[in-house]
């Protein structure tokens, strides 16, 4: 106990203000005192160390002001700073202390002790503080739309049937008569239509993803709208637009982490395919993407295909390394809000993490409302580097049942065969493990031999001398020995020994070296096999050893497959003992207390059944593991709600917030409960796909609008927030989009309708007026100038080679046993859109030519023209190959004049025939070619190569 | 002593003239809404000391208290059990004070220079230039494992969404010579977030690192460089004047007066300079014997970091603005990382010691130090006790030593500390998200202000965090 008031009244006594070093305060001292020590002790301390970052009128660090009273106790975003009742509870108090790893303050370096001890003074004698609040602090103001105050934002608003404006003659689509609505209002007028050779080309590559081939186009071209919809009948569309949502949804069938590969993503591709090609309701899309999983199916295929939906949300490229486990739960999970609020809602959910959305209405109990959905069920699988979830797809009865077998047989077969190991482990009993002292001659055990290399000590596999013996791991081959080397050992000749313990995955050719007066003998031990000598020792030989002389044995992995073993070396005298010092009790026996022979040999027989069971065991992991896997989810066994992580840090939580979903959304959508039981996810799903959500089928309409007319009525595709842009005609995205859900949200539905307008049939050329006015081209009166993508350019390349696989691929494209995508060369010729996708090895051209980045959500690729571009149409091998190919093939050609050949390159390469110009040109490109005695071959594919370098083969009017 | 200056306007390398050419062209159309924030020599926010930087990265952690990070303790509590935060077992369970064996460095150390820095023998070159450098030895970072640390490292998040450095770099203050890229990364490894490491993420795809061979292979080559075909050089041109006199027939045909296809056009000239550029740039022909010597070209250990290094000295003369020289590999287990094998940590010194250490004499003498900034280090450090009582160290966030030398560091200073054992940083301690802003802060880049907004958010490299270290500055 410490005497209370002692230094009060020493100070008092001696009459002045002032605190000696050292002093003690205690919380029974004056409240003058306690000021006194506050203002020469803890306030410089403050100052000096704190309130650069904690403090109203810097930076207000996590919330969190230092300055005053009212500032600790009010605390920052992890609370109050200081416990007044229990000061060693203080956030204050443990920050300082530098124990708690993840908070530590100052950031820059710990206090010194002696400042610890003023704050440790300070906490314990009450905290007292004089200090007020800063007058000129304010209190910081929110910028952010309210949730209440949501619906003055267009986007949180349902959409409104407006009236559609009156059709003129040329307007025959009442999206036409919305845009030249708003067209007339700005006085822009509409471009011309465009030629059908142009219009074919854009379909081409809007609907299918590839220039077309030859010369189609004429033949093609009876009736646009016979077009369009043979169009959207072919296989062809669902790959193209099944590109678009891997896009949206950063597919890819490895994550950039050790490459490892996600060798069931594939199943996810196949399954866009067909929901595209199909026309699958969106509603039903996104439910299954998100919650198929836990939905009811009418039959297996449906079981299977919802159940395959649900990889979009698995293929994230998270850092599944990450060690702080926690941490990547939580990182897991705001990846995949950040996906579901870009692709489905055009929202920045992430945003609301650490903090409430600085302009939008979502508030960080929102984030943590999903959060809790998507922590209620089990994505992953940790370990060191964690993994993803497998689970099995759903099969034929037949199938499964055969499968249901196989597992009941492997779990009894496992059953067995650890209870054999366990026995043979065992042994017979402690006689098998031999002590030094009960042996006869000189023995040296491998405590005592000199290693080189990495051994591992082990017991578990007996008979063996001492403590146990020594193995090499089976690596490090050739470069690991060890040495016994009798420390005492008299001239003589002796009979040397070799211990080891046999069995089926030791060494077939242990290297042993002797080295004896005679010089070095090398002997090769099959270890493998028993040894002869009471099955624990094998004979090396007889040999000499001289006084001072070499003495010693050199067991080497060098030259082995298999483990090797090192347990003791013996040396005995061959001549018969001379003194009593090798007199052991026994005299028939040179060891004794080993197993009876019968011991062993029922151990031999447990062996034998364990071998045989492994073999088995082996195969039916093998078919087990064979089973078709989906990438989804597990249901977790305890859903529940989460609490707000305070600044985003898993670990500071603050409020539990119940799940739920977005509430600014919420007031206006059919409202959701979510069952306490239920892990929420199904009902996210519902909520999400409903006809009132505002957000998801605007969303989706101006994402189909954007990848056939070039942009977004609102351009910011994946951001319907405050910062994001407004519609340029919010009556004709209100329209689309209540006409969609009439349409039972059909894609095809919507394509059709964007196609078949005025609109989209528009040429790319505008008067220097609509320049002007629109120079964006907001309005659509002409159309955006399509740009073929990488995909396309690599799928037209193959076609104008004659190389190209159109095989729609309903398996995997990834080469058996590749673990990791390091280094894979794509050499497949089917459709780009089947991949492999491959975040370490991504396709030829695709990342010169603007390819998404399949790490995160992309809703709107990069348009970039730079000189690597340029540098790729000329130099890249792969496509002087392509043009090559060509050229063989033109130059085999029979009957064709040369006119015909060069309207063939441009058929093939710019889908339309040579303007006059242009085969001025080709003929000037011919004429020098034959001055330079090029052959057909060589001629053509330079000429089709220059084609492919120009202009209009990578942009489409 | 050939002056930096000088060498630009020689013609001896056709850099000179190209620097000027440039000025007609662009790198690249910018045709995606994003402008670099070009401010030139200037700075961007403030007054540059750097106007480039070459990063000498060391793939994998090399450990401090064997190179800079003299702790004599080590030695006189050799096999000492003592408790240890270390921070895998901190991320995995939780747990802190987890009992380790102490092992001391099998490396002596020696004092050099005036400053009279501690220095060990693996490091006899580097040592030599103790007093150019700034020693930050109180350096400390997120991510136990290398994927996470080494991302962290580059863009500043242990995700796989972020820039890359030199990209923030590069799109805050633009390369000094638009006939190359401003941002190199040479020999990168594919491993441990791979091209995120150079990657542009949300940036414009211009702003990319531009790879120079990879991990793994000593050639030094960039993708589509070499023309096929036709072989000559005045061929190529009249190849490219072929396919430019039909770009021109299309241009004028569809008379839209359209940017893009203006900048389409214009790409192919760009794509012709560089062409031309690159193998002037490759071409070692022109160094004298004593500059081969001098960055080991004429040994087998020295030879190919030390050809990357000269590499890099002859961007940064072309005017590009980040240089990453990595030595790594392919694997997760990365170059440097020795779990089980301490000693090897020789072989790999042996490696960059003597180019790195000519690098920095032949910038010098150049005049080139003035100002350019080389940055030296890893993901993270090494713990000062034995990994599962082994022969290695295991891998240590918490504390190690980074060294920058050149434009605006103060030479010769050593900052910061960490623990008696060298294992965490306790004093002036700076963090990954400080040495980030410290780096911007020398390329005249307030790292605060040098934002881009992507999903809704202003991003910036160092995210909210993030102080300059100032005691280091000159």
């Amino acid at each position: 106990m410490q005497k209370p008031g002692l230094i009060t009244q020493l100070t008092v006594l001696a009459g002045a203000w002032v605190l000696l070093g050292g002093a003690r305060l205690f919380s029974q001292d004056s409240a003058e005192l306690r000021q006194e020590y506050f203002e020469r002790k803890v306030r410089p301390l403050l100052v000096e160390r704190c309130l650069e970052c904690h403090s109203t009128e810097t930076e207000t660090n996590g919330g969190l002001s230092l300055d005053s009273k009212v500032g600790w106790s009010t605390g920052g975003d992890s609370g109050p700073a200081i416990n007044v009742a229990d000061w060693q509870k203080s956030l204050l108090w443990i920050a300082v202390d530098y124990r708690n790893l993840k908070l530590q303050m100052p950031p820059d370096s710990k206090l010194s002790d002696a400042e610890k001890e003023v704050i440790r003074t300070w906490l314990s004698t009450g905290a007292f503080d004089p200090r007020e609040p800063s007058k000129s602090a304010t209190p910081k103001t929110s910028f952010a739309l309210s949730v209440e105050g949501a619906q003055s934002h267009w986007a949180y608003r349902a959409p409104m049937r407006g009236t559609i404006p009156p059709l003129e003659n040329h307007r025959r689509r009442a999206l036409d008569a919305f845009l030249g609505k708003a067209q007339a209002d700005v006085g822009v007028e509409p471009s011309d239509s465009a030629t059908s050779s142009v219009l074919f080309q854009r379909l081409s590559v809007d609907l299918h993803g590839i220039r077309p081939v030859a010369n189609q186009a004429d033949e093609a071209f009876v009736g646009y709208e016979d077009l369009v919809d043979s169009m959207l009948a072919s296989p062809r569309f669902g790959e193209r637009f099944a590109r678009h949502w891997m896009d949206a949804v950063r597919f890819a069938e490895s994550i950039t982490l050790r490459g490892f590969v996600l060798p069931d993503a594939w199943r996810y591709r196949n399954y866009l395919i067909e929901s595209f090609n199909s026309d699958k309701p969106v509603n039903q899309f996104i439910r299954e993407q998100v919650a198929g999983d836990l939905m009811n199916a009418e039959n297996l295929k449906e079981r299977q295909s919802q159940l395959v939906a649900t990889t979009a949300l698995a293929v994230g490229d998270t850092n599944l390394e990450e060690q702080d486990k926690k941490q990547l739960e939580m990182d897991y999970v705001d990846e995949q809000l950040e996906l579901i609020g870009k692709v489905f809602l055009a929202q920045t959910i992430g945003c609301a993490r650490c903090h409430d959305h600085k302009f939008d209405p979502i508030p960080t109990r929102d984030y943590y409302a999903l959060a809790g959905i998507m922590k209620s069920s089990v994505a992953l699988e940790h370990s060191n580097v964690s993994k993803w979830i497998s689970v099995p797809l759903p099969l034929a009865s037949e199938a499964e049942s055969r499968y249901k077998d196989m597992s009941a047989r492997h779990v009894v077969l496992k059953t067995r065969s650890d209870q054999l190991k366990k026995q043979i482990q065992a042994g017979p009993g402690v006689s098998l493990v031999v002590k030094v002292e009960d042996l006869m001659g000189i023995v040296v055990d491998d405590v005592n031999a000199k290693k080189v290399g990495e051994w591992e000590s082990s017991t578990s596999v007996k008979a063996y001398v001492g403590n146990g013996y020594l193995h090499d791991k089976n690596s490090g081959k050739g470069s690991k020995s060890v040495t016994f080397e009798p420390s005492d050992l008299k001239p003589g000749t002796y009979k040397v020994r070799l211990a080891y313990n046999h069995s089926e995955s030791r060494t077939k050719s242990a290297l042993v070296r002797i080295f004896s007066a005679d010089g070095e003998d090398v002997v090769r031990v099959n270890q493998s096999e028993k040894p002869v000598d009471d099955g624990l020792w094998q004979t090396l030989g007889t040999y000499r050893f001289e006084q001072g002389g070499q003495a010693f044995v050199m067991i080497s992995n060098e030259g082995t497959k298999g483990h090797v073993i090192a347990d003791a070396v013996q040396f005995l005298p061959d001549a018969p003992p001379q003194a009593a010092s090798l007199a052991t009790e026994s005299s028939s026996s040179e060891v004794k207390a080993l197993p009876k022979q019968t011991e062993l040999e029922s151990l031999e027989s447990l062996r034998k059944e364990s071998l045989a069971i492994d073999e088995e065991l082996k195969s039916l992991r093998a078919e087990l593991d064979a089973r078709p896997m989906v990438m989804s989810f597990q249901p977790s066994e305890s859903p529940a709600d989460i609490a707000i992580h305070v600044r985003g840090s898993v670990h500071q939580q603050g409020t539990i917030v119940p799940r739920g979903f977005l509430s600014c959304v919420s007031a206006v959508a059919t409202p959701v409960t979510i069952d306490p039981k239920s892990n929420g996810r199904l009902e996210l799903a519902n909520w999400l796909a409903n006809d009132s959500n505002p957000l998801t089928a605007r969303v989706y309409v101006n994402r189909v609008w954007s990848w056939l007319m070039g942009d977004g009525l609102v351009r910011s595709i994946d951001n319907f927030g405050t910062t994001g842009e407004q519609p340029s005609n919010p009556e004709l995205l209100d329209w689309l989009t209540l006409e969609f859900i009439q349409h039972d949200w059909s894609t095809k539905w919507l394509v059709r309708e964007i196609v078949l307008s005025d609109a989209y049939m528009r040429s790319s050329k505008a008067t220097k007026l609509a320049m002007e006015l629109d120079p964006d081209n907001r309005l659509f009166a002409r159309s955006n100038v399509r740009r073929l993508d990488a995909e396309t350019i690599r799928d037209t390349l193959l076609s104008i080679s004659g190389e190209l696989d159109l095989a729609v691929q309903i398996e995997s494209t990834i080469p058996d046993k590749t673990k990791e995508d390091y280094g894979f060369k794509h050499v497949a010729r089917y459709r780009s859109v089947y991949g492999p996708w491959f975040r370490n090895a991504l396709p030829e051209l695709y990342t010169e030519f603007d390819g998404a980045n399949p790490s995160f959500p992309i809703s709107k690729r990069n348009r970039s023209t730079i000189a690597p571009q340029a540098l790729a149409m000329l130099n890249s091998e792969w496509i002087a190959e392509r043009a090559h190919q060509f050229g063989l093939r033109l130059a085999s050609e029979t009957g064709l004049s040369e006119e015909q050949r060069v309207n063939t390159c441009f058929l093939a390469t710019l889908s339309r025939l040579p303007s006059s110009r242009e085969t001025k040109w080709a003929e000037e490109q011919i004429r020098q070619a034959r001055k330079r005695n090029h052959s057909q071959a060589t001629l053509w594919s330079s000429l089709v190569h220059d084609l492919i370098a120009s202009l209009d083969f990578r942009y489409i009017e | 002593m050939i002056h930096r200056r000088s060498f630009l306007h020689s013609t001896a390398c056709g850099f000179g003239s190209l620097a000027t050419a440039s000025l007609l062209s662009q790198w690249s159309n910018r045709s995606d809404g994003a402008t670099s924030q070009f401010a030139g020599a200037n700075g961007l926010h403030f007054p540059a000391k750097a106007k480039r930087v070459i990063f000498l990265f060391m793939q994998g952690g090399v450990s401090q208290v064997d190179s800079f990070d003299y702790k004599p303790l080590l030695a006189s509590r050799d096999g000492e059990m003592v408790g240890f935060d270390d921070a895998r077992e901190f991320a995995n369970k939780g747990t802190v004070g987890s009992q380790q064996r102490v092992m001391k460095s099998p490396w002596g150390f020696n004092q050099y220079g005036q400053s009279g820095r501690w220095v060990s023998d693996l490091f006899p070159n580097m040592a030599e230039h103790v007093d150019r450098m700034a020693m930050v030895h109180s350096m400390h970072t997120d991510g136990v494992a290398h994927g996470p640390a080494t991302l962290f490292l580059h863009s500043g998040s242990q995700n796989f969404i972020r820039p890359s450095m030199g990209s923030w770099i590069q799109y805050g203050i633009g390369s000094e010579n638009e006939n190359l890229p401003g941002f190199v990364s040479i020999s990168p490894s594919i491993g441990n977030g791979g091209a995120r490491n150079y990657g542009s993420a949300f940036l414009p795809a211009r702003f990319q690192g531009t790879p120079i061979g990879k991990a793994g292979n000593d050639a030094l080559t960039i993708d589509h460089l070499q023309s096929i075909g036709l072989s000559s050089g005045d061929s190529n041109r009249s190849r490219l004047d072929q396919i430019q006199a039909l770009n021109q027939i299309q241009l004028e045909q569809r008379a839209s007066g359209d940017s893009e296809l203006e900048a389409a056009v214009q790409s192919y000239e760009m794509a012709w300079r560089m062409q031309n550029a690159a193998p002037e740039l490759l071409d070692f022909s022109t160094e004298t014997e004593d500059t081969i010597k001098l960055y080991g070209l004429d040994q087998k250990e020295t030879q190919a970091y030390g050809r990357k290094c000269l590499l890099a000295r002859r961007l940064c003369e072309s005017g590009v603005r980040f240089v990453q020289v990595n030595y790594g590999d392919n694997s997760a287990n990365p170059a440097w990382d020795q779990h089980s094998n301490l000693p090897k940590h020789a072989e790999h010194a042996r490696a960059v010691d003597q180019p790195i250490a000519g690098l920095l004499t032949d910038l010098a003498q150049r005049g080139l130090l003035e100002d350019t900034l080389v940055w030296w280090g890893g993901e993270f450090g090494r713990a000062p006790y034995a990994e599962k009582n082994g022969t290695g160290r295991d891998h240590n966030p918490g504390g190690f030593t980074m060294w920058l030398s050149g434009g605006g560091v103060q030479p010769g200073v050593a900052y910061g500390r960490t623990d008696e054992f060298g294992h965490l940083a306790i004093e002036n301690k700076v963090h990954m998200h400080d040495m980030h802003a410290t780096i911007l802060h020398l390329l005249g880049i307030d790292h605060e202000k040098l934002t881009f907004k992507h999903a809704g958010r202003d991003f910036r490299l160092t995210d909210v965090h993030g102080r300059v270290v100032r005691g280091i500055l000159s």
